[in-house]
């Protein structure tokens, strides 16, 4: 019974090998090789062996071997021409045992002779090919005789034909303190997100990327008609949900559901609709992912939780059981301010609110410099942060669909990207967490977490936030998850 | 340090608009039928000649509107009193904020966010 392989969840173990991608079984026949020996001064036509009267019985007794099995061809192994084949009977008439090609070669040794020594020989019946091989092979005019092989694509996950497999990019899955541990816990029965429904609400989507599952639903609103919003959406549900299959990317939480529901009602931004909307064709332990920010009064920008009417509908939809997850904005803002006092961003509205943090790859790539960004784990410079943003995930180049720097071509639906940047690539690296929770505790205990436990949970085993030149500590961003240590707690 | 900030903000010749949005005072309901703001007190208010011709007035959350309101949790109770004032295309919201302040029916009113993506 073939094995899912440990190491990534993906692919088969078989007797013959690793399989990353299973193919198709081609419809072509099995078939013999029999090689002649060069001294064999023995030909074919299409039905049998033939040879000067000298050399009959040679002949002969392959044809016994023939007769004994229904064979639909024989043919030129590389496909000679008949008077190819046929020459090669007078080369080999005046060959020594065992000749050397290079010493005969001026005796009509060449390329041609040695080739139409290959026969092929094709039964009506595929499973005769191993008793013809061992009859031939015993053959005394024969050197060799095997069935020929079924070769497949020598591949593993990553040289699957199409689209790269860029899951090696993907550092925000790997093990703690680095990443997130997602890959390391997606062997718990529902760590995968199994049983949730993550909503985006955001503008746009590429619902029909390769990578991301079918069924993907627009629970309401206008979608915005732009390809920048477009990228961000796709490669936002690249990041949960995209499909483990050798290609492209694997989403933190894959076995997760999609939803999406643009901000856009009535012709004009309506988050709080789109929240409620979107709680209520949800199920407790599911998710919502606010992925917008807005100008706040110091003209950067912040969460959307500021805004009191949203802030409502977030807790409305908290109090249903669903998570909210919030991006806390890219403004460089601090929420502890004065100027926010008694606003939404002072206030808990039992969303988890994400800050963005410095990855492990923390350079820029964009000029020659390719200068540090900051110490990893790290506030990055544009989160916005402050007592209500609980924890932080990657802000810079995380790899996800979309954009198509890291492979573009005509059809957006191969596009995938290594930059995606912000409190937008960190918030659905929490999203894809959360999923991962609920799913684990539906399977294990048969019922999701609270959203405050969830919340909870990320807090207190998350890998702490660290300081950098510029960026204390106070500057809060909150640590980055652990998924390893949080399974832990359900 | 990079000057760079991630953020996305709508394509310049987007349709869509920011409409001014405004938070009732406790205990009034906006009756979208009459096109005007009613107290339990039995008072109205009609917003109509403060605003131009084809303004939509719309409950934020137009399945909270027609809830009952015993079914509703207290957060939605309060969102239930938010409304949007959607302007005709080319009318400036802020142009209005300070008219929708002054109904005595209002809490609260400002432009609605500027929302561009994190």
């Amino acid at each position: 019974m073939p094995a899912n392989n440990p190491a990534t969840g993906m692919g088969r173990v078989t007797d013959e090998g690793y399989v990353g991608t299973v193919f198709a079984a081609p419809n072509v026949p099995d078939y013999v090789v029999a090689e002649l020996r060069y001294e064999a001064p023995v030909t074919f036509t299409a039905s049998r062996f033939t040879a000067p009267a000298a050399a009959a019985p040679q002949a002969d007794r392959l044809n016994d071997v023939l007769a004994r099995f229904d064979i639909k061809t024989v043919r030129s192994q590389f496909g000679l021409k008949a008077s190819t084949v046929r020459s090669r009977v007078e080369v080999a008439a005046v060959l020594p045992p065992e000749p050397n090609p290079a010493r005969y070669a001026d005796r009509g040794m060449d390329t041609d002779f040695i080739q139409s020594g290959f026969v092929q020989v094709v039964p009506e019946r595929g499973r005769d090919v191993r008793a013809i091989a061992q009859a031939l092979d015993r053959n005394a005019a024969v050197w060799k005789a095997y069935v020929a092989p079924r070769p497949v694509p020598a591949v593993v996950n990553g040289s699957t034909p199409g689209s790269r497999n860029f899951e090696p990019a993907q550092g925000y899955l790997h093990s703690p303190p680095d990443g997130i541990g997602a890959a390391e816990v997606w062997s718990l029965p529902g760590a995968k997100g199994t049983g949730i429904t993550i909503c985006d609400i955001e503008g746009n989507w590429n619902r029909s990327h390769e990578d991301l599952p079918t069924g993907i639903s627009l629970l309401g609103g206008t979608v915005i008609a732009d390809l920048g919003w477009r990228n961000h959406g796709t490669a936002v549900l690249g990041e949960v949900i995209s499909t483990p299959d050798a290609k492209g990317t694997v989403g933190i939480s894959h076995e997760a559901k999609g939803a999406v529901h643009s901000a856009i009602v009535n012709g004009v931004f309506n988050t709080a609709a789109a929240i409620t909307n979107a709680a209520a064709a949800l199920s407790a332990g599911d998710v919502i992912l606010i992925e917008l920010q807005a100008t706040g009064p110091n003209g950067k920008y912040v969460a959307m939780q500021y805004w009191s009417d949203i802030f409502s509908a977030i807790v409305a939809a908290t109090a249903k059981g669903i998570t909210v997850v919030e991006a806390a904005g890219n403004g460089n803002e601090n929420f502890d301010l004065a100027v926010f006092a008694g606003t939404g961003l002072q206030k808990d509205s039992g969303a988890i609110v994400v800050g963005a943090g410095i990855p492990p790859t923390n350079h820029f790539d964009n000029d020659d410099a390719y200068a540090s960004i900051g110490v990893p784990r790290s506030r990055i410079w544009f989160s916005n942060y402050g007592k209500i943003v609980n924890v932080h995930a990657w802000g810079w180049h995380v790899t996800t669909l979309g954009y198509g720097d890291a492979q573009g071509g005509g059809s957006q639906n191969r596009w995938y990207t290594l930059r995606f940047s912000g409190t937008s690539s960190a918030s659905p690296i929490v999203t894809g967490a959360v999923a991962c929770i609920q799913g684990r505790s539906k399977a294990k205990n048969g019922a999701p977490l609270a959203p405050n436990q969830v919340r909870k949970i990320l807090m207190t085993t998350g890998t702490p936030q660290v300081a950098g030149p510029g960026v204390p500590l106070k500057q809060r961003i909150g640590p980055l998850p652990n998924l390893p240590k949080a399974m832990k707690k359900i | 340090m990079d000057p760079i900030v991630p953020g996305v903000s709508l394509p310049p010749n987007s349709p869509i608009r920011r409409p001014v949005e405004l938070k009732l005072k406790p205990g009034w309901r906006f009756d979208a039928g009459k096109r005007v703001f009613v107290s339990e007190a039995g008072e109205r208010v009609s917003p109509g000649a403060d605003l131009p011709k084809r303004t939509r007035i719309v409950p934020t959350v137009p399945s909270l509107a027609s809830a009952d309101e015993a079914t509703l949790s207290p957060a939605e109770r309060d969102l239930r009193r938010h409304v949007q004032v959607i302007l005709p295309p080319g009318e400036p919201p802020d142009r209005y904020v300070d008219a929708v302040r002054a109904w005595p029916c209002v809490e609260q009113a400002d432009v609605g966010p500027e929302v561009s993506l994190p």
